[in-house]
């Protein structure tokens, strides 16, 4: 037999709204612990679901292409054709410094994406998209500090001229689903760091060439983004297009390579053709000026031997000229003896010549000239005078004859012929006596001719020689004078071949200079020709294939934190529903065991009109259900709705993304409803159970009160002597019930273990960001060495940071990644390899975390950090295998120590050792410098002083990098919160939820002691002094369940990549406590409350 | 005269919702000192709340309640609590001994608070419960009980005893041996008593009569020679 069911459900409504207090207690606490249940697992689904529908609505790329070169049609069409592409979308993008107001920003600027295969589209939040190409839109979070505006001018510095234009207007502000936190990136520009992002219209932009391509993959937008089946999509089709990587550089290189080769081989042809030219040219002057040459120097070889030819003649003239100079002198006195001979001669031959030309006067003819020759003159005087007498006589003969032929003719002119006759006579008489008178003339002259002939032959001998010598002289003379002449002419040769030469020499030099000047003219264009013509051919040579980057979305920034974070908080999140869960039972419990201890009698009735006691126990059961299905309903609510969109819209402070999507999946009620049923159906059960075993009768009478107990502690006498009355009554109290004794503490236990837990996790998070850069990462900043970069321009890199006044020291090292596996587990870490000999302790102190021992790196194994050594379950003197198949790094390596490290995985080996394992020697790119003063200015005036040198690609501040890690974990914040409210109402409802039943419970005795006068602190304090007892003992109890709670939370919640600080800190605990005691303090004010108002009467009137 | 005790014109009514209920309808009665009074009526004519009125541990509507010449109608909840403590001893139907505590602690208990306290192993003695200090009040018959509750009571030195239906849980022997404790202490401490009950049948042991009745005191009657309670047959 049932109870009617009117009747039932009547009951157990008034049963409800009697105990509403206790009702109100179950359910809460149910309701806490099914809506974190329901909630936590149901924060991470939507906001993955969340994530996932924003990127699939907002097209974000599944892959992102980025080349070296850039892109161009022919690339795209390549990629199209790949089975797993969905589609492809070029764009274009350009970081620029870039001015707004004044202020200098980073800017990574893009092609607002259109077209119907427009990917990554942004999603407008303030103003209006642009209309010309004169506006832009920027990112949501530069419109935040309120420094930039709409309707604010921007400049775009771009320095190739990517953009046709650099000025815009700022029309509206966007959301992209490329940059979901506020972190946007790294440039190689400026200093290195993003500030934010811009959008101008994809028509704005001036390049030839596409500067990223995106990709869909097919199927990937029906996956959820944050599935392992996507990763694997995505990891297939990044195979796929690495399959193709090489074609498509050599397609793109080809492209490119084309018309530069073209211009090149131009180019080349025109040189040769030039150079041919130029050469002929300068071959012919060349020539011209050799031929020139060879005459000047054959012209200075005949000088140079002329000259000492010169001289020997001057000299031989010289000697020539003394010669005959003494010569002269002799002739000269010769001639002067001679001269007197020959004035004797003369006077001689005076006489001679006046005896001889007397005669010869007489002759009529002119004296024949004799020379010297007396004999000869005298014979041809003889001959002539003989020869004058014949002519004389012939004339006489002849004149007579004619005169007788002219008297013969002229027979009349006898007078005539008489005169002419006795002339004639006379005549001939004359010329006889001429004739005779020249005969003795001619004889004298005979006469003297000898001694004459001897004085002539003398002195013709003497003329002869003096003549001979004169001759000689003449000669000599004539000699040396031709020989002077020669010489002169020969020294004026000289001289003119000199003058010639040098002029000839001038003229070629001039000529040779002109010729050198032409020449290096003609060489200097040339070789800037060739140097062109290198440089283009260097530069094309440079263009070796290009580097494309297969990049998947975990590349956007802040990406992967994501999801990462919605793991962490249901890490966290599955421990706590269990706390309450088991805090429920037991209110649920004892609440239920209060209420059948009321009801005995009643029960008792039932039982006695013959109700079975099941359906007695059905009214309890059902009071529990319902406060179980209004939890679970509550609960759904506060988990479904309620708790997710509380911590996603704290992640909201540190990512972009749209309001969380939470579609209702009943999956995630389906263990909490389980859990909330076996709660409070079987405690209420449990409870029943003990009383419905009781006959009716016993029931029906009144309950022996509980017989009062000796305590333990009454056994300590001395102690218990001492105990004031009232803590004795307390003492008892404590131990009369005690499941009661349990919930309680258990509840402040939990309360306390919650708040330690939270608390502490927040600062082992918070510290260990702390504890990682203060004490362990002792650099600022980190340089990166670009591989490409010469030894030259790596020294020029070095130098400048030693001349840099903010780095005061720094360290390089290689840091390649690899994979470090052991027992089938692999995690990635950076392999950090160490010059020989450094000291690591001012750059990463080394040193063990528990002994806080500090050690050095050896050459004999690896140093890792400690958490990896958790992950891979590795100890010191294990062996792990290092790898790297990009640098055939495999090796097996034994680890040396392990090193105290918080965040990110490390392996650190010494050079020599690196070798070992490799046979490579280790390649600094990387480099840790100490910057103690650094300062925002400071660091941007000199990362933009490094990243002007080619070496330096790229400068990074460490502070940057631990603010994105303090971002991180500050996402765990608000959990830590939500945490410490739930542990909040978990005590004070278990707190009020005991001070409820101990009044119900008590009631009589509490109006009892109003009745005896107790005032109302007094009263209070009787059930206070239990309170504050059962709070320490369950603080104590807390503290330890804390620290285990603790310990595992942060080994489950934590990511693998970092390690959170294990150790507890104290002020977390303190603070617990504190909070504990005040919560307790809290419920205990309200006992004070509820106890002034029992109303003595009513409360002794009740039978027990 | 003014006499001991007090009431004049005691008016209270519960209301719960749109039932109103006269518990006292201007109740007027006096107690001398050194009486034993004994309040007698049918079940819910009032007799409790006559009793709670005058210890204090309820307020009248109207009317005044003097005690000792103070009118404590007027009193706040302190000063009510206050004359509890110092001025009134308390004997109920159920004992209401704290279960936890041995029946000297219990007396002990009320001891504490009082500034005249009478020794609590006195006390106990005077009820005749020196064997049972130790003991408690599970360990206890019911007629122990209720003398640990007279004695917890006599603890206090009060000026007042109120007894609610002393009896009331009591067998018949023990009954009467608890109301001869009463009417011993009465007699002997000279301590004013009042009791409530239902009971006719012990009016003859009381020095006055008071008859309630739907919440107006029908009669008081004084007995002259009251009896003592061995000769009283119920």
């Amino acid at each position: 037999m049932v109870m009617g069911k009117r009747a039932l459900r009547k009951d157990i409504l008034r049963e409800i709204k009697k105990r509403f207090n206790q009702f109100l207690s179950i359910m809460i606490i149910l309701t806490l612990g099914i809506g974190f249940f329901i909630g936590i697992r149901v924060t991470g689904a939507d906001m993955r679901i969340t994530g996932d529908q924003y990127f699939d609505e907002q097209k974000l790329m599944d892959i992102r292409l980025l080349s070296t070169l850039g892109f161009d049609d022919d690339s795209l069409k390549k990629i199209k054709s790949l089975s797993s592409i969905e589609a492809v979308f070029p764009s274009y993008s350009v970081d620029t410094k870039s001015l707004v107001n004044g202020n200098e920003y980073l800017t990574h600027n893009m092609a607002l994406p259109e077209g119907d295969d427009a990917m990554n589209l942004p999603v407008l939040e303030e103003g209006r998209m642009p209309q010309n190409s004169q506006e832009c839109v920027v990112d949501a979070t530069m419109l935040r500090s309120g420094e930039i505006k709409l309707g604010d001018r921007m400049m775009l510095k771009t320095e190739n001229d990517e953009l046709k234009q650099q000025y815009y207007t700022i029309v509206g502000s966007v959301i992209s689903p490329q940059y979901i936190a506020l972190d946007h990136g790294y440039t190689s520009i400026g200093d290195g760091k993003l500030d934010s992002v811009v959008f101008v219209p994809r028509d704005a932009f001036d390049l030839d060439y596409y500067t990223e391509v995106y990709l869909l993959v097919k199927g990937a937008s029906e996956l959820s983004c944050f599935s392992d089946e996507y990763d694997d999509l995505i990891e297939r089709s990044s195979d796929e297009l690495d399959s193709i990587k090489s074609s498509l550089s050599e397609l793109r290189i080809e492209t490119i390579k084309e018309p530069l080769i073209e211009k090149l081989e131009k180019g080349q042809k025109e040189y040769d053709e030039n150079k041919a030219k130029a050469e002929k040219e300068l071959d012919d002057a060349k020539r011209q000026l050799d031929d020139a040459k060879k005459q000047l120097d054959g012209a200075k070889s005949t000088l140079s031997s002329s000259g000492p030819q010169l001289e020997s003649s001057k000299k031989q003239l010289e000697d020539s000229k003394r010669q005959l100079d003494e010569t002269l002198k002799r002739l000269d006195s010769a001639k002067a003896d001679l001269d007197a001979g020959r004035q004797q001669l003369d006077a001689g031959k005076s006489q001679f010549d006046a005896a001889l030309s007397e005669i010869y006067k007489q002759l009529g003819t002119s004296v024949p000239s004799y020379g010297t020759n007396y004999e000869g003159a005298v014979q041809q005087l003889k001959k002539d005078v003989s020869a004058f007498a014949a002519a004389a006589e012939k004339q006489l003969s002849d004149a007579y004859k004619d005169l007788e032929e002219f008297i013969k003719e002229n027979p009349t002119m006898t007078d005539f012929y008489e005169e002419q006759k006795t002339q004639l006579d006379g005549q001939a008489a004359a010329a006889a006596e001429a004739k005779t008178q020249l005969d003795q003339a001619v004889q004298k002259l005979e006469s003297s001719t000898s001694a004459l002939s001897k004085a002539q032959s003398e002195y013709d001998a003497g003329l002869r020689q003096y003549r001979e010598g004169q001759d000689a002289y003449q000669t000599g003379l004539a000699q040396y004078k031709d020989g002077l002449k020669e010489y002169n002419a020969g020294v004026t040769a000289y001289e003119n071949g000199q003058a010639e030469y040098r002029s000839g020499l001038a003229e070629y030099e001039a000529g040779l200079k002109e010729y050198e000047t032409q020449k290096s003219g003609a060489e200097r264009r040339l070789s800037e020709a060739e140097k062109q013509l290198d440089d283009g051919r260097r530069e094309l040579s440079k263009i070796e294939s290009p580097t494309i980057y297969i990049q998947n979305r975990s590349a956007n920034p802040s990406y992967s934190g994501f999801p990462q974070d919605s793991d962490r908080i249901e890490a966290i999140g599955r421990v706590f529903p269990l706390i309450f869960f088991l805090v429920a039972a037991l209110v649920c419990l004892t609440t239920i065991t209060r209420m059948v201890e009321e009801q005995r009698m009643q029960m008792g009735t039932l039982k006695a009109l013959g109700y079975s006691p099941k359906s007695v126990a059905v009214k309890y059961i059902l009071f529990a259900l319902s406060a179980g299905v209004l939890a679970l309903i509550f609960g759904m609510l506060f988990g479904y709705n309620l708790l997710p969109v509380m911590i996603y819209n704290a992640y909201r402070t540190l990512y972009q993304m749209p309001p969380l999507v939470h579609p209702f999946d009943i999956s995630f009620a389906v263990l909490p409803a389980l859990l909330s049923v076996v709660c409070t159906v079987l405690t209420a059960l449990a409870a029943c159970k003990l009383e419905l075993r009781s006959a009716p009768a016993k029931l029906m009478r009144p309950a022996a009160p509980k017989p009062g107990k000796r305590i333990l502690l009454e056994r300590f006498t001395p102690v218990w002597k001492r105990l004031p009355f009232l803590e004795k009554v307390t003492a008892r109290n404590l131990f009369r019930s005690k499941g009661r004794f349990w919930m309680s503490v258990l509840g402040i236990a939990g309360c306390t273990g919650l708040l330690i837990t939270a608390l502490g996790l927040n600062n082992s998070i918070m510290s260990m960001v702390d504890k990682q850069y203060d004490e362990l990462n002792l650099y600022q900043m980190q340089v990166g060495i670009s591989p490409k970069a010469s030894q030259y321009e790596i020294d020029q890199l070095y130098d400048a940071l030693d001349k840099s006044e903010l780095v005061t020291d720094y360290l390089s090292v290689d840091s390649r990644s690899a994979d470090a596996s052991s027992g089938g587990k692999t995690y990635g870490i950076s392999l950090i390899v160490v010059p020989d000999g450094t000291d690591l302790s001012s750059f990463l102190p080394m040193r063990e975390r528990q002994s806080s021992e500090t050690f050095t790196l050896k050459d004999d194994g690896i140093v890792i950090d400690e958490k990896l050594s958790l992950l891979l379950g590795v100890k010191v003197g294990d062996t792990i295998t290092i790898a790297n198949p990009d640098d055939n790094l495999q090796a097996q390596v034994k680890i040396s120590a392990i090193k105290e490290n918080y965040i990110l995985h490390y392996g650190y080996v010494t050079a020599s050792f690196y070798e070992q394992l490799t046979g490579f020697e280790p390649l600094n790119n990387l480099i840790y410098c100490k910057s103690p003063t650094i300062t925002d200015d400071s660091f941007s005036d000199t990362s933009g002083k490094l990243l002007k040198l080619n070496a330096a690609e790229s400068v990074v501040r460490v502070d940057t990098i631990r603010g994105s890690f303090d971002d991180m974990m500050k996402s765990f914040q608000s959990i830590i919160w939500i945490v410490i409210i739930a542990a909040a109402i978990l005590a004070l409802v278990v707190l009020h939820n005991l001070s409820t039943i101990n009044i119900s419970e008590r009631i009589r005795e509490l109006a009892t002691i109003k009745v005896l006068g107790f005032y109302n602190g007094e009263t209070s304090a009787y059930i206070y002094r239990e309170n504050i007892v059962l709070t320490l003992i369950g603080i104590v109890m807390g503290c330890v369940f804390g620290v285990f709670l603790h310990s595992f939370v942060i080994q489950t919640a934590e990511i693998d990549l970092v390690m959170f600080i294990r150790t507890l800190d104290a002020p977390s605990v303190l603070t617990a406590i504190l909070l504990t005691i005040l919560f307790s303090a809290l419920v205990n004010l309200i006992l004070h409350f509820r106890l002034k108002k029992i109303d003595m009467v009513e409360a002794l009137k009740s039978v027990e | 005269m003014a006499s001991f005790i007090e009431l004049i014109d005691i008016v209270k009514t519960y209301r719960m919702g749109e039932v109103v209920i006269k518990a006292s309808d201007g109740i007027t009665f006096s107690v001398e000192k050194g009486e034993f009074a004994v309040v007698v009526g049918p079940s819910g004519a009032g007799k409790t709340t006559v009793l709670n009125i005058l210890g204090g541990m309820d307020s009248c509507d109207s009317g005044q309640i003097l005690v000792d010449g103070k009118d404590i109608s007027q009193y706040n909840a302190k000063q009510l609590t206050t004359f509890r403590r110092y001025e009134i001893g308390f004997v109920f139907q159920f004992y209401n001994l704290v279960q936890n505590l041995t029946a000297l602690e219990n007396v002990e208990l009320a001891a504490q608070i009082c500034r005249d306290a009478r020794d609590a192993s006195e006390v106990l003695d005077l009820v005749g419960l020196s064997e049972r200090r130790q003991n408690f009040p599970s360990q206890l018959s019911g007629g122990e009980q209720q003398r640990v509750a007279i004695a917890r009571a006599l603890a206090k030195n009060p000026k007042l005893l109120l007894c609610d239906e002393p009896t009331g849980a009591l067998d018949y022997g023990t009954g009467k041996q608890i109301l001869k404790l009463l009417q011993d202490t009465c007699r002997n401490q000279g301590m004013t008593v009042i009791l409530i009950t239902h009971n006719q049948a012990i009016t003859p042991m009381a020095d006055r009569v008071i008859k309630v009745k739907n919440g107006k005191v029908s009669s008081v009657q004084y007995n002259e020679h009251p009896k003592p309670v061995e000769e009283i047959e119920w």
